[in-house]
């Protein structure tokens, strides 16, 4: 692997929730424009270490992170890091979508307007073109300044894709992001993030072991805050190396 | 590289962040604030009391005798035109005439702040206070407390959600409305419900001098009626209706917020639904319905309007119910707005406000860091 | 143990339960009851005094006539100011509590504590910390400073200082009620996209907890409406011959009004249609107050659920 092509470098990565230790000695790479899943049984890790990478753990009064976590080879825990700049390079979809309670235009806008006041044509333009990325622009074109509340779950999930690729991140992160929707909403998510990945690096969260094999490049499994296995998807899922995750996979247990 | 990660956030966001996160933090500090601040400031009011600079100021109180005339009690008895005098104990006027210290004065047991001479003696207050407290709590008390039982645990579903918004309409009186209420209807109504409970009130007192038999006379004289239509009973009531929401709001929480577990299990071991409620739910919730009777206990002692209304406002040195009293609130609130700015007077009003202050915060902080703390324990994990 | 003695300890037992579900039934519907009676008491007598001429009209007469339209006017006006000194105050409180304050950190706790303290001082104690605090210190630091005699008098301005500070625990819980109900997701998603946490309350939490704020100041409105001993010293006056116009003015005050008519008054009996029509007044507009809030709550409530 060429160093040019990690985007996420993480190196015995800890992450405590006061006494205790949530992810133990974590390391793995995130290959650029690829799509990275991370499965396991719940409580194993997987979404701490996704919300490590864009710091949302921060929020968490007795949260603390040692070892190193690196965007571009630079340490997202380093101390003189913008927290903020770094989250409007990473993206985030979360499990429960939840659009903010205005209209579907706004919700897309919202991150572009929080520093300075872009030209109306410019929003405008970004506002489409995020739509169509998260390809939801065909179906609400006519009606962008109806309140998002009344999308449907799918579209208020690819709503809040739209909303994360307007402020043009490099990354995306994903928290589980189709465990709400039926499967034609979902079928229709993982459609997008083969899509998507052509422009980002996408890490995705997932208790879906199929959903992990289908769209994925590379895939860990974690299990009580270790990292059991990491590899490219074929292989994890073809010929584990290790006995918990062929169980894990097999559905012997999780 | 991540050039991003080190790109910083235009100057003016950092200060808005930083301005926004501060303002709201001192805003915070407020309530914090205000609470010393009452302290300093009606503590500084009644400074001279305090660091015995306060000189009697006696001419100018005398300056101010028309205003006195309001003072007096038989100002707040219209329609009967009663006159209560008070009556000097010939045991404590002893008529020395070398100065007392003020503390002694305040010790004493005649409140007559307007005159030649002056005397402060808070005891009947504080005994009025307690009387209108007790009468208060104890119509009060079983009343929401057994009302709170009923709905959080007997009511149907429908029932339950009628009786609680109609004890928050009550809730919802301003203190005067039942100032006035307990004026026009109690008091007047006072003749007939004391001829209708004497024979009880005999029962009780006997029953409780049998007990006790050294305060026998004690009892028989606390519970005689008496002809005064303002009275700490009559107040009492008043204030009970102010503390009855109080009391049923807090103790139905704390019923409703006992696990249901445990009814559950209570049931199965074949309880019935009383013993449930009386073995198992209440002793539960113990605690929350302590903290409704310190709080109704709080609201009682320092409410306002209702005692200068219904009580009489005489400072009588007696035990009997049936007595008119003067409370300490009541006593700050008719006569503050009269009182000469600076005088040894008003420094003792504000004094009384700071017994006043004192009770509640007393009251507050039990309730907040025993009672509540050890109802977080109680149900942790259940 | 024989068939007697059993049966006789069922009978023991039924006569228990008898009271023990009896009493806590019979307690609620007494209660219920003298509630009812109560209101019932005071529209009985009071509705037929109200009228157009009397809500607009000005006492005449030595109160035995006329109106109390100054005592309405004073007592808006009053709380008017007073949500306006109040509910911004208030309302940064339970943001500080819901947003920003750590469970654990010391001085949330004491804020917390003082909020309930506050809660608790008796009302009197307010009005005596208006004399001491507004009028004896910032009227009279103001009037030293600009040469002036008015500051440090009883006065509209800080009878709603006063007041502003007895209801601000009404506005803070209320606040923080609504502002813990605003769904955590959103703060989130806000929060990814790289808003910081001020922008992330300024344009999601709080537009989204407006109904809240109001139900707040509508509470605190409601209680200030009817809170007579605070302002007793610090502004509120019997009677006027006009209409408070500046901050500095006196006011005539409703339930003011209604307790000096019930006790001071040299004609009593006379004046008893027009205390009982005023105490109407007082309760319609607390009552609708707090009828209000209780409608926007339920609201609230279910669109969350």
């Amino acid at each position: 692997m060429s160093k040019d092509t990690i985007k996420i470098r993480i190196r015995n990565f800890n992450v405590f929730y006061g006494e205790k230790n949530a992810l133990k000695d974590i390391s793995l790479d995130v290959q650029i424009n690829k799509v990275t899943a991370f499965i396991g049984p719940s409580g194993c890790g997987k979404s701490t270490l996704l919300r490590s990478i864009n710091r949302m753990n921060d929020l968490i009064d007795s949260f603390s992170a040692g070892g190193m976590l690196s965007i571009d080879e630079t340490n997202v825990y380093d101390p003189d890091i913008d927290v903020v700049e770094l989250r409007k390079k990473v993206g985030m979809v979360f499990q429960k979508s939840i659009p903010f309670p205005k209209s579907i235009y706004e919700n897309v806008a919202y991150g572009l307007r929080l520093n300075h006041k872009p030209p109306t044509s410019e929003v405008d333009s970004i506002v489409e073109s995020s739509l169509k990325k998260a390809a939801l622009w065909d179906e609400v074109k006519d009606r962008l300044h109806d309140s998002a509340t009344g999308l449907s779950g799918g579209q208020q999930q690819r709503l809040c894709i739209a909303r994360a690729v307007a402020v043009n991140p490099e990354i995306l992160l994903m928290d589980e992001p189709c465990s709400a929707l039926d499967p034609i909403s979902t079928a229709k998510i993982e459609e997008l993030i083969e899509e998507l990945k052509d422009t980002y690096t996408i890490v995705i969260v997932t208790h879906n072991m199929q959903q992990a094999a289908r769209v994925s490049d590379s895939t860990g499994f974690f299990y009580m805050g270790d990292l059991i296995e990491f590899d490219k998807t074929r292989t994890l899922f073809t010929s584990p190396s290790k006995k918990a995750t062929e169980d894990y996979i097999t559905g012997r247990f999780g | 590289m991540a050039q991003f990660l080190h790109k910083k956030r235009p100057k003016s966001q950092i200060i808005t962040e930083f301005l926004a996160e501060w303002g709201i933090r001192v805003t915070a500090s407020f309530s914090i604030v205000i609470i010393f601040l009452i302290f300093i400031f009606v503590f500084r009011e009644a400074g001279g009391l305090i660091f015995g600079t306060a000189k009697e100021l006696k001419p100018k109180v005398e300056k101010n005798i028309e205003g006195a005339d309001d003072l007096k009690p038989e100002i707040y008895n219209p329609e009967t035109g009663e006159i209560v005098t008070i009556k000097e104990p010939k045991s404590t006027s002893t008529k020395k005439k070398e100065k007392k210290s003020i503390w002694e004065n305040l010790a004493g047991d005649i409140w007559q702040p307007v005159g030649k001479e002056p005397k402060y003696g808070i005891m009947p207050l504080l005994l009025g206070t307690l009387k209108v407290t007790l009468v208060a709590l104890f119509l009060a008390t079983p009343l929401s407390i057994f009302a709170a039982i009923y709905s959080a645990f007997f009511a149907t579903r429908r029932l339950r959600e009628w009786i609680k918004p109609t004890v928050e309409i009550l809730a919802g009186f301003p203190s005067v409305v039942l100032g006035f209420f307990c004026l026009v209807t109690i008091v007047k109504g006072v003749n007939f419900i004391t001829t209708f409970i004497q024979p009880g009130l005999d029962a009780f007192a006997s029953g409780l001098g049998t007990i006790m038999p050294f305060a026998d006379t004690f009892f028989r004289e606390a519970f005689t009626i008496s002809e005064f239509h303002y009275s700490s009973f009559v107040g009492g009531i008043g204030l009970g209706l102010a503390v009855i929401p109080i009391i049923f709001t807090i103790t139905e929480d704390a019923l409703s917020a006992v696990p249901k577990s445990y009814r559950e299990a209570s049931l199965a071991l074949g309880a019935s639904e009383w013993e449930t409620a009386f073995k198992v739910m209440l002793p539960a919730a113990l605690p929350g319905v302590v903290a409704a009777v310190l709080l109704g206990i709080g609201r009682a002692f320092g409410e306002t309007m209702i005692a200068l209304m219904a009580t009489g406002n005489a400072a009588l040195m007696s035990w009997n119910i049936f007595h008119p009293v003067r409370t300490l609130a009541a006593t700050i609130g008719s006569e503050t707005g009269e009182v000469q700015w600076g005088s040894l007077h008003y420094n003792i009003l504000f004094f009384l406000g700071i017994l006043l202050f004192i009770v509640s915060f007393t009251i507050n902080a039990i309730t907040e860091l025993f009672v509540k703390k050890y109802l977080a324990k109680k149900f942790q994990g259940a | 143990m024989n068939p007697e003695s059993v049966a006789h300890k069922k009978n023991n037992k039924r006569f228990i339960e008898y009271f023990a579900k009896g009493v806590p039934a019979f307690s609620a519907y007494a209660l219920i009851i003298l509630i009812i009676l109560m209101l019932a008491h005071f529209i009985w007598h009071g509705l037929p005094g109200l009228s157009w001429a009397f809500l607009t009209e000005a006492p005449r007469n030595n109160n035995t006539e006329g109106g109390i339209f100054p005592a309405i006017y004073g007592t808006v006006i009053l709380v008017f100011i007073m949500s306006l000194l109040g509910v911004p105050i208030g309302t940064a409180t339970a943001v500080y509590l819901s947003e920003y304050a750590k469970q654990s950190s010391i001085f949330a706790r004491s804020v917390r504590f003082g909020v309930n303290t506050l809660a608790g001082v008796p009302s009197i104690v307010f009005g005596l910390f208006g004399v001491g605090f507004f009028m004896q210190f910032i009227g009279k630091g103001i009037d030293t400073t600009l040469g002036s005699d008015i500051w440090s008098k009883p006065s509209l301005l800080w009878s709603a200082a006063t007041l502003s500070v007895l209801t601000l625990p009404v506005v803070i819980v209320s606040v923080e009620e609504a502002l813990r109900t605003v769904p955590h997701e959103l703060r989130a998603a806000s929060l990814a996209l790289g808003a910081t946490k001020w922008q992330t309350i300024w344009k999601v939490v709080l537009p989204n907890s407006l109904t809240g704020i109001l139900t707040g100041s509508i509470l605190a409105i409601g209680r200030g409406a009817g809170e007579v001993a605070p302002v007793i010293f610090v502004g509120a006056v019997y009677s006027l011959p006009e209409l408070p116009s500046s901050l500095t003015d006196q006011f005539m005050h409703m339930g003011y009004h209604i307790y000096v008519l019930a006790t001071q008054s040299p004609n009593a009996a006379e004046a008893l249609p027009l205390q009982y029509s005023s105490t109407l007044v007082l309760l319609l507009l607390a009552f609708s107050l707090n009828i209000t809030a209780g409608l926007i709550r339920m609201r609230i409530r279910k669109n969350n659920s």
